[in-house]
């Protein structure tokens, strides 16, 4: 009876990750986290006090994938690193294979439509302590962070870039970037820094007030695409706030 | 009660379908059009510049609600039409912001004076229809569309080429027609009484006009020159006695002036 | 800052600005070194229109009064030396009676008859060859002076105007080209411009107008002209174009096709 009990307190651990992908990860000295999704979406919120809640969802046709799931934990120093290692696209797609593969990337409930193929859902939901500071990128799935107080980096190639700073959040610098989607960002209304926002396929938008000074390229000697940039002082002025999006649009918000 | 039910759902999809307008009033000054990707100019007889748009992405971007759109130019929409509209001492400047969203179309006075600017390569043809007042157009890559526009012309493009046509008359004015690299299109009235200056370098010219010639440097059915011989084909004339000029210069293509019977 | 237009600097050199603008246009010239070149350009025009000559009898009417004169004094001459010879005869012969003439059959009224008739011929001459000259001079001026009026205008379609009235010219003239190399190389417009150089193109082998359009060439001028100058001085010959191709060949800013254009001009000149 012992035996088998120690074998069960053993083996939890393992149990947690594989049966409901969640975790909690003790802060320790940390102050720093970088998270890194592949196929996955990645949502942040902040709370709790010394640890990270982590839960890894993957799902593919309603059924729970836990052998394609898995997360890297490495601490570097004061910061921790967490890296998703499984499921990537090919692997989803050796797996099971024919068929198309639709995926939602985050918690909510998606209109699938009548595209068939393979319904994947796969996401990371990070929650940290107020106070650490935040990095993130994925691949395929989103970024999607909501009362961080310090994101200094966030990058995604193929998904959304979306962060909503708390009201108490400094900002030191920025660099943000999605190279097929949108960039969307909501700052504290004080926020002071230098604007560099890029789009060449794009629009940008915006509710703050700043003077633009006019900075277009004269057209008709490359017959290349023009990029647009806008350069600019939000509030006077300060560290480097560059949000990119190539193919789609930027949104710079005002925090209310 | 089913009758006012009825009404206000007649008159709903009435409201539902009014096309959206911005106006602007411009008095006598000149009316400038840079960079827009999608544009038709509509003469009429009212007072103000009119801007509407058709075609485009109908769904309404919802992030964007309750904000600006902005560009590099400095400007700020300020129509609603992602154009920008500033008022000057002498002129009106109607600027594209940000990436063009379907064919803006501006109906401006007749009795204005009218200067377009397209030196990008997005975007589409120009067209410019029914006006009387004066048109400047300096176009880079795409081609320059004018269908009775009756006011003194002068239009260059680079690589597209120019089609022009008069139906309800005459020209009154000078016209200039200039294409580098496209043909240049001319149809007019089987009376029109012109001066004639028609020029290209490498192209041929053809007509169905009896052209009174005073000088040619090749044969005006379309001879060009040989290989070893630079001269260009060119000449001067006049139809039905001779009038006002028309200047068709089309520096590596065609030269066509049509007769409207 | 304002704008400092054309038509500003006209006025300025013709003392007409308000106070306000005048001061506008000094502190400009004062920062911009282009715009003080243009008001230059513009003061020597304005000097050159001021000096023109009133019509002189040409050449031509010259040479021709001085055939007439040399015809008449031969036939002078002629008269004088009947008249001594007559003087000799009557010294050495037998004197005959000798009979007084009627006055306006006398030598000296005969010369002073020839003399007249001769200043009547020259004065006539003068004013049919002087009037026709007039006449050419006049319209010339009175084409510079409608150009100059309508190169300042705001209007597109009255600068090119400007350009249009001078082909009634049957020639050149330094004062027109530079009129019109001024249009072609600083015109805000480039139809303008292009007007321009139609205009200048009716005389490519006039040495002052392939000057106007070696200096367009090096001052960049907007695409569409650009283009049209390099086909203008090829067909001229004009090897000079050459180093200007040369920089559009090995300008990777600018679009292949229009580095094709200059190689195959360069090609054509060589």
């Amino acid at each position: 009876m012992k035996f088998l009990l120690s074998l069960l307190l053993a083996a939890s651990p393992f149990f947690v990750f594989s049966q409901s992908g969640r975790q909690e990860i003790p802060l320790k000295d940390a102050r720093e986290i970088f998270v890194f999704g592949d196929l996955s979406g990645v949502h942040i919120t902040t709370g709790g006090t010394n640890t990270i809640a982590v839960n890894h969802v993957l799902t593919v046709n309603g059924e729970d994938q836990q052998e394609l799931r898995q997360l890297d934990i490495v601490r570097e120093g004061r910061t921790i690193r967490i890296l998703e290692k499984k499921p990537t696209a090919e692997l989803i797609k050796d797996k099971f294979p024919g068929g198309g593969m639709n995926v939602a990337h985050g918690p909510e409930k998606k209109e699938w439509g009548d595209y068939g193929g393979k319904k994947v859902v796969a996401y990371l939901e990070i929650v940290v302590p107020a106070g650490v500071k935040v990095s993130a990128e994925t691949v395929y799935g989103g970024l999607n962070a909501r009362g961080v107080t310090e994101m200094p980096m966030a990058k995604s190639k193929y998904g959304v870039v979306e962060v909503v700073f708390a009201a108490n959040a400094s900002i030191n610098g920025l660099d943000y970037e999605s190279e097929y989607q949108s960039v969307d960002v909501t700052l504290p209304a004080n926020t002071s820094g230098n604007l560099h926002l890029r789009t060449t396929f794009g629009n940008m938008f915006t509710d703050f007030d700043f003077p633009i000074k006019a900075n277009m390229d004269q057209a008709g000697h490359d017959h290349g695409p023009k990029s647009q940039p806008i350069d600019a002082e939000l509030n006077g002025g300060g560290k480097d706030i560059t949000l990119r999006a190539k193919y789609q649009n930027i949104y710079l918000r005002k925090l209310e | 009660m089913k009758n006012i039910l009825f009404l206000f759902l007649s008159l709903s999809s009435f409201f539902l379908f009014a096309q959206a307008e911005h106006r602007v009033s411009v008095g006598n000054k000149t009316i400038e059009f840079r960079e827009i990707d999608r544009l038709v100019i509509v003469g009429h007889d009212e007072k103000d510049l009119k801007i509407t748009r058709k075609g485009g992405d109908s769904r309404e971007d919802e992030r964007a609600k309750g904000m600006r759109k902005i560009s590099a130019s400095g400007k700020t929409d300020n129509t609603g039409f992602g154009i920008s509209s500033q008022g000057f001492d002498d002129k009106v400047v109607i600027d594209q912001v940000g990436k063009g969203d379907g064919t803006i179309m501006v109906f401006v006075p007749n009795s204005s004076v009218v200067k377009v600017v397209q030196s990008t390569y997005r975007g589409g043809d120009l067209e410019v229809n029914n006006f009387k007042g004066e048109l400047d157009v300096s176009m880079h890559y795409h081609k320059v569309k004018l269908t009775n526009t009756y006011g003194p012309l002068a239009i260059n493009t680079i690589y597209g080429g120019i089609e022009a046509a008069f139906s309800s008359g005459p020209p009154s004015q000078d016209i200039r027609l200039h294409s580098t690299y496209g043909n240049v299109e001319l149809m007019l009235p089987k009376n029109t009484a012109a001066n004639l200056r028609l020029s290209t370098s490498y192209g041929s010219m053809y007509t169905d006009f009896d052209i009174d010639v005073k000088a040619n440097m090749a044969n005006a059915e379309g001879q060009k020159g040989s290989d070893h011989d630079h001269d260009h084909g060119g000449l001067t004339g006049t139809i039905n006695g001779g009038g006002k000029l028309v200047s068709l210069n089309a520096t590596y293509k065609n030269i066509y002036l049509r007769k409207l019977e | 800052m304002k704008l400092i237009t054309e038509d500003m600097l006209v006025d300025y050199l013709a003392g007409e600005l308000p106070a306000d603008d005048r001061a506008l246009v000094c502190q400009a010239l004062a920062e911009d070194p282009a715009l003080a070149g243009e008001l230059e350009e513009l003061e020597s025009l304005m000097e050159d229109i001021a000096l023109t000559p009133e019509p002189e009898p040409s050449a031509a009417a010259d040479e021709r009064f001085e055939l007439m004169l040399a015809a008449e004094v031969g036939g002078e001459n002629t008269t004088s030396s009947i008249h001594e010879d007559q003087a000799r005869a009557i010294s050495v012969t037998p004197a005959a009676t000798v009979r007084r003439l009627p006055y306006y059959q006398r030598p000296l009224m005969k010369l002073v008859g020839i003399a007249a008739a001769i200043l009547l011929i020259f004065l006539a001459g003068r004013i049919s060859v002087a009037g026709g000259e007039a006449d050419l001079n006049e319209e010339l001026a009175s084409t510079r002076t409608l150009m100059l009026d309508l190169m300042k205008n705001e209007l597109t379609s009255e600068r090119i105007r400007a350009t249009t009235v001078t082909f009634e010219l049957e020639s050149a003239d330094p004062e027109t080209t530079q009129r019109l190399g001024y249009m072609l190389r600083n015109d805000e417009n480039a139809n303008v411009r292009l007007a321009a150089l139609e205009a200048l193109r009716r005389f490519p082998n006039d040495p002052m107008v392939r000057e106007e359009l070696l200096a367009a060439m090096s001052e960049s001028p907007p695409d569409v002209v650009r283009f049209e100058l390099i086909e203008t001085l090829v067909r001229a010959n004009e090897k000079r174009i050459l180093p200007y191709l040369e920089e559009i060949m090995d300008a990777d800013s600018l679009p292949q096709v229009v580095r094709d254009v200059a190689e195959m001009a360069s090609f054509k000149l060589i």
